[in-house]
């Protein structure tokens, strides 16, 4: 079974931990996250990153997420890619340190 | 300093105290209404891709939803408090003999924070966390001033732009408050203000409105909404704000046991409850280990008394409903206080984790009248010299009843409250108090005579 990509993990934890209506099928990157679909507010926002730093085993930094243009599923999906690619570039310099 | 003074020689603690670990139930935590799920009311229209706006750091966030009995305090906000941390515990010697009582009276002398209060704690850990999170500019909201000044001096600490909405009757009851702040750099409003649209309604209606902290947070939140570089932070009734605190508690626990004491009462004046909070939770996390049966009072003014006549109830923490529902006792979130001295008491819900508290029992709660805790105050003041603020001198009213049952029972008593402020700014209050012009609750009657009715209707479920 293939790996699931990021946009799948993000989406996957969003229609959970939000208790959406919709299956993962469902959401699309530009649905919008103030959406009657997502239904995010900045509370739950919060809710979901906490969640999303859990599945992907990472901390995701508090300026990023502040100046981040999150509007849509897409962004959240880009917010965690680059923490990740964040966190690997970390990783490997420590590596070569 | 006497012998029973304490705090040098004691380390600040290096991680806060966090009560969830310790608390055996599910304490429910804030959410919106499903009926309000969207663009935060009076921000900006939900047609297109609207941006959402997190107010609090992630970090933040997380500090407030975690299960970890310690969060560690970071170094460079850890630094800051020592610049007057640890605070003092000192023995009420004068005032034990002035009370005729075989009680042991000792109390957390927080008034001398550069502040004068204990609001500085959490303050300067908010204000360290929005600097790292990018953030330029803090609003918040102030009832006395404590809170306000405690954002203006820590927002000044880490380079942060600081806007202030002061409650109307404490902007104009206390002048030199606002002063300082200006002192220290802040822009101070007095609330109601024309600069929101929830001042503006308020002032529509209420022309000479007092106004009130849940008035005040309503425009901090909107005025915040308004540019991107800023934020509105919160200094009361939020579980972070609460676990911010407990450096209090926490100081006191190790300070008490070099006396070779451990309290049997625990006494604070709660607005919202970080007061509280900072002073009890490190006890109640000590009785627990212990087997000890502490008492935990909190005490609230006879004129906002959202323990003893509010309901738990689910309901926002400011007037227009800008921010998310939280369960807790309250007066109803539109309720706007008598304008009595003690400004940082006038908030008409208590926090989510001490209603919890209340609700189950883990702690006890008495209000007073406005004259009674002024006459506490005074007697305090006279006895031991330090002038408590009005919000302090409610938590010394409760301590001259629990001295006086001491005194009836003859058991051996160790009472602990929190000197929360130091009341130099708040000498207009004891003026009126010495010449007989301070209002008391009597005149209050017709604002306090229906909470039952105002609060019938409210959710106690969100479904």
């Amino acid at each position: 079974m293939a790996e699931l990509t990021v946009s799948e993990r993000v989406k996957r934890v969003m229609t959970s931990i939000l208790d959406l209506g919709v299956e993962v099928e469902g959401l699309y990157d530009n649905t919008l996250l103030y959406s009657t679909a997502v239904q995010l507010d900045s509370l739950r926002l919060l809710h979901l990153l906490t969640a999303l730093e859990e599945e992907f085993d990472c901390q995701i930094d508090d300026e990023a997420v502040m100046m981040a243009e999150l509007t849509d599923v897409g962004s959240i999906v880009s917010l965690v890619s680059a923490q990740l690619d964040l966190a690997r570039r970390h990783d490997s310099v420590v590596e070569n340190g | 300093m006497t012998a029973e003074s304490m705090g040098s020689g004691l380390e600040v603690p290096k991680a806060w105290y966090n009560i969830l670990a310790d608390l055996p139930d599910y304490v429910p935590q804030e959410r919106r209404p499903p009926t309000d799920i969207g663009p935060e009311s009076d921000g900006p229209e939900a047609d297109g891709p609207v941006r959402l706006v997190p107010q609090l750091p992630l970090t933040i966030y997380r500090q407030s939803v975690s299960r970890d009995r310690f969060i560690p305090i970071p170094d460079e906000v850890l630094s800051q408090y020592e610049r007057w941390r640890p605070t003092p515990l000192l023995r009420a010697r004068a005032f034990e003999k002035q009370l005729d009582t075989p009680a042991r009276i000792y109390y957390k002398h927080e008034g001398v924070s550069p502040s004068g209060s204990h609001k500085l704690n959490s303050a300067l850990a908010q204000a360290y966390y929005y600097h790292k999170a990018g953030i330029r500019e803090l609003t918040t909201g102030t009832g006395a001033g404590q809170w306000g000044t405690a954002m203006a001096m820590a927002c000044r600490a880490f380079g942060l732009t600081c806007t202030v909405f002061m409650v109307r009757c404490s902007y104009d009851q206390k002048p030199q408050r606002r002063l300082m702040m200006e002192l220290l750099g802040a822009r101070v409003v007095p609330s109601p203000s024309p600069l929101t649209r929830s001042g503006r309604t308020v002032l529509a209606s209420s022309p000479d409105s007092p106004g009130s902290l849940s008035i005040a947070g309503s425009e901090g939140i909107q005025y915040a909404w308004e540019d991107p570089g800023r934020r509105y932070a919160a200094g009361s009734a939020e579980n972070h704000v609460l676990l911010h605190q407990t450096v209090i508690g926490q100081e006191a626990v190790g300070q008490m046991r070099r006396l070779g004491e451990f309290p049997d009462v625990v006494v604070a004046a709660i607005g919202a409850g970080s007061n509280f909070a900072g002073l009890a939770f490190p006890f109640f996390r000590e009785s627990l280990s212990q087997g000890r049966d502490t008492e935990l009072v909190a005490v609230e003014p006879k004129a906002c008394p959202k323990l003893t006549r509010g309901r738990y109830i689910w309901d926002h923490h400011d007037a227009a409903g800008s921010m998310p529902m939280s369960k807790m006792y309250s007066l109803g979130h539109e309720f706007v206080p008598p304008a009595i001295h003690a400004g940082g008491l006038r908030y008409h819900g208590a926090a989510p984790i001490v209603s919890w508290m209340y609700h189950q029992k883990l702690m006890s709660a008495v209000a007073y009248g406005q004259r009674e805790v002024f006459e506490a105050g005074l007697a305090f003041a006279r006895a031991e010299q330090i002038i408590p603020a009005p919000e302090s001198a409610h938590a010394i009213r409760c301590v001259i009843d629990k001295a006086a049952q001491a005194r009836k029972t003859g058991r051996d008593t160790v009472i602990l409250f929190s000197l929360s402020g130091h009341g130099l700014m708040d000498l207009g209050a004891y003026q009126q108090y010495l010449d007989g012009s301070l209002p008391d609750d009597a005149e209050f009657d017709d604002l306090m005579a229906d909470p039952a009715n105002r609060l019938a209707g409210r959710p106690e479920s969100l479904g």
